[in-house]
């Protein structure tokens, strides 16, 4: 990838590009940085002394404060390969800026101001002309075959309607999530109590209100509406639950195979004892451990239960990777440990991670909602699809909708998450892929 | 004699797990709640509150009462369900137990005899409609919410049928209460006792008629793991070389699926088979609760929510008795289907 000495024809003789570009990395990475310590103190100061009116948003940052972090001293380096002009900076920056964006945009307006920062760095890679020139060519050079692995997979996914089907079904409910207080006629919590168990498709009582399109429940709630401000709710706790789940598993399962001996036993003997747990009750007792009955918590006891899974995976991973020969080759030019298990052995051991995680989205969906069925959730009235089959539950018999239509969202969106993950393990498996 | 040092030493190794799996519990049992307030009513004197906290060394020191806890588990007591009644936790156990095995047995026994020839098929009939359909059926069954499935089944089953006047199926709870007012568990198990020491034909039936949709709902997501299973190593096997010799032998397709190939793709499924018990018991939690069906994950639920120390410490300790064992039984199933392994 550093081919620095290749490219010699093409340096530009003018570096002030590269520096220009460097500042405004640096600038990018000091901010991410301040930020991230900024949020990430906060939080532990809020933990520590309890302040009870700490604003919403800090607390509601955590994750991200933490991931700003490391985004932040990940753009430092970058900066300093940009000045060197390595050539794994520019793919590098574009890939870092991508998730930055992503990251952002969950934080609400000083989010997207920063999403605009890591933009227009992306920008400034394509638009710099000396910086273009230099970069652009060896670019495509070095992603020529990804580009034809990526077209490969592209083919073999448009061979199999399943898959496609299941990654609409996805985009549209994310989108539909997202676009609920746009379209749904209804708000999460507004109930109309003269409405209450009204058929799919009836009229509010009310003749200037809309239609209910899949009926109300016992207290008037459009079910249509609540279904979507619901999906809110239940894609954000699956997603964040994987998440935290694969990144801590992978970070533990990795370094237990990798280095072996004695750290390895005390990660299996731990995982060991995940495994003889009982996961659902021992997500009940965590929650109720954590005090208070939420969504928030269900989430953090489905974390704590989650990652051993993914501990194991990759420690039997990373125990065949790191016998092969292009580890020993990236130890014997003298790289160290961590960069050898961060860019070497970890990215050839995601594809069976990826498969997992993306299924098991689909199944954390169904405990998630299973707990606040059972009654672990939020307090009656919050739009959220287990607890609203448990309420549906007690007017069964003469409004069914009321627990058919959630119940229907949840089954539709994890098996649209599990025919993904079928998809793309039968996609990425190199046993699979050519025949 | 080696087999015997085999299971000595899996049975040394389970130890530390299950200890690991009673601390975590205990600790975070300890914390959950008050365990006083259940002893507490608004006729307790206020005088006397001090006193049950004497008795029940609430009052000890953290790690005292954890020794306290742990010694006493060692010599057979498990302590009292404050929340049932104030019995015995091994009582409640004894009682309790066997109505969750019963289901959880009846519903791996569906899933093997549907799950296994499901899997045959859909992976000898490859990208045919057969097996499209299997893996749709299959996929649902790991995406289905069970309690939704649950509630679905008993609306179309049980109430519907019932409005229409048809013959339906009950809609909870593990025999006619009404019908068998003078019936008594012998062994726990209805299917058993209702024949050898009732020796009741039409309450053996009634059990199986309550048996079926619980059963059902609990067995369909093992049912799809082992059909998925089941289909991903037949068609491994199904690619080796030895199957090509047999094939070209001039044997018959059945026989050689029938016979060389299957028992070669079982050993992943019985894998598969023995972790989905442990996880059966965990569904049966959700499962009993929707089925009014008293059996341990019911008595859990209600414990946690009453925030009762010892019925919860108990519940887990047991389930993760029966994971334990459930493991090793797969070990050595698996000695049998495969010669190579030696128990070493």
């Amino acid at each position: 990838m550093e081919t620095t000495i290749d490219n010699a024809e093409n340096a530009p003789q003018d570096s002030s590009q590269f520096n220009f570009l460097y500042i405004s990395l640096l600038f990018a990475a000091i901010i991410g940085i301040v930020f991230g310590i900024a949020i990430t103190g906060a939080n532990i100061g809020v933990a520590i002394l309890n302040i009870v009116d700490a604003p919403e948003f800090i607390s509601e940052w955590g994750l991200q404060g933490l991931i700003s972090l490391v985004l932040g001293y990940i753009t430092y380096r970058m900066a300093k390969a940009v000045k060197n002009k390595e050539m794994w900076a520019f793919s590098s920056s574009l890939y870092i800026n991508i998730i930055a964006i992503v990251v952002y945009l969950t934080m609400g307006w000083p989010g997207i101001a920063l999403a605009a920062l890591s933009i227009l760095s992306v920008m400034l890679l394509f638009l710099l002309s000396g910086v273009n020139q230099y970069w652009y060519p060896n670019f495509q050079e070095d992603m020529k075959p990804r580009i034809k692995e990526t077209r490969y997979s592209i083919f073999l996914l448009r061979k199999s309607p399943l898959v496609v089907g299941g990654i609409i079904v996805l985009v549209a409910f994310v989108a539909l999530a997202f676009l609920a207080p746009v379209f749904a006629p209804y708000g999460p919590e507004q109930r109309i109590w003269a409405d209450s168990n009204l058929p799919p498709g009836s009229a509010s009582t009310d003749p200037e209100l809309p239609v209910h399109y899949w009926g109300t429940d016992d207290s008037g709630g459009d079910i249509f509406s609540r279904i979507f401000y619901g999906a809110q709710i239940d894609l954000r706790i699956s997603v964040m639950v994987v998440l935290v789940a694969v990144t801590v598993g992978t970070a533990i399962g990795a370094v237990a195979g990798y280095y072996g001996g004695k750290i390895d036993e005390l990660v299996m003997r731990v995982t060991d004892v995940f495994f003889a747990f009982p996961g659902l009750v021992l997500a009940m007792a965590i929650v109720m451990a954590l005090g208070e009955r939420s969504m928030d918590n269900i989430s953090v006891a489905l974390m704590i239960t989650w990652w051993p899974s993914y501990a194991r995976l990759v420690r039997g991973q990373v125990l065949t990777e790191r016998e092969k020969l292009y580890v020993e080759a990236a130890r014997s030019v003298g790289a160290s440990d961590g960069r050898i298990l961060l860019f070497h052995v970890i990215p050839n051991t995601i594809q069976p991670i990826i498969v997992q995680a993306t299924m098991d989205t689909g199944s954390v969906l169904l405990v998630a909602a299973g707990l606040a069925f059972i009654g672990f959730g939020p307090p009656a009235g919050i739009a959220e699809w287990g607890l609203m089959i448990a309420i549906g539950q007690n007017y069964f018999t003469i409004a069914p909708w009321a627990v058919f239509f959630p119940g229907m969202a949840i089954l539709v969106v994890a098996l649209s998450f599990n025919l993904v993950g079928d998809g793309i393990r039968d996609i990425m498996d190199p046993k699979l892929r050519r025949r | 004699m080696k087999l015997r040092d085999f299971i000595l030493r899996r049975v040394l190794l389970a130890i530390p797990v299950v200890f690991g799996v009673l601390t975590i519990t205990w600790f975070l049992a300890y914390v959950i709640g008050n365990p006083v307030a259940l002893y507490i009513n608004e006729n307790t004197p206020a005088a006397a509150i001090p006193a049950i906290y004497e008795a029940h060394g609430f009052n000890e020191p953290l790690h005292i009462q954890y020794f306290l806890y742990i010694s006493n588990l060692l010599q057979g007591d498990w302590g009292i369900s404050a929340s049932t009644s104030f019995r015995p936790v091994l009582e409640v156990i004894a009682q309790k137990f066997p109505a969750t095995i019963e289901l959880s047995i009846i519903a791996m026994i569906f899933a093997i005899l549907a799950g296994i020839p499901l899997g045959i098929i859909s992976a000898t009939k490859k990208d045919q409609m057969v097996d499209h359909v299997t893996r749709l059926f299959s996929l649902a069954g790991v995406s289905m919410p069970i309690f939704w499935f649950a509630l679905m089944l008993k609306y179309v089953l049980f109430y519907q049928l019932t409005i229409m006047g048809l013959p339906h199926l009950p809609p909870g709870e593990r025999y006619s209460l009404i019908n068998f007012r003078s019936f008594e568990y012998t062994t726990g198990f209805i299917l058993v006792d209702s024949l050898l020491f009732a020796g009741d034909l039409r309450l053996f039936i009634d059990g199986v008629l309550h048996l079926i949709m619980p059963a059902f709902c609990l067995g369909y997501l093992t049912l799809a793991i082992i059909t998925r299973m089941m289909r991903s190593s037949m068609l491994e096997v199904l690619k080796e070389d030895y199957i090509t010799l047999a094939r070209s032998k001039g044997l018959t397709e059945r026989i050689v699926v029938y016979r060389h190939a299957l028992r070669n793709a079982m050993i992943p499924t019985v894998t598969v088979i023995g972790l989905a018990f442990g996880a059966l018991i965990t569904g049966a939690v959700l499962t009993e609760t929707i089925f009014n069906w008293p059996g341990l994950g019911r008595w859990a639920v209600r414990a946690i929510f009453f925030s009762d120390l010892a019925a919860i410490n108990g519940f887990t300790l047991l389930v993760a008795l029966v994971f334990v064992s459930a493991n090793l039984i797969v070990d050595l199933v698996y000695g049998t289907l495969d010669p190579r392994i030696r128990f070493g």
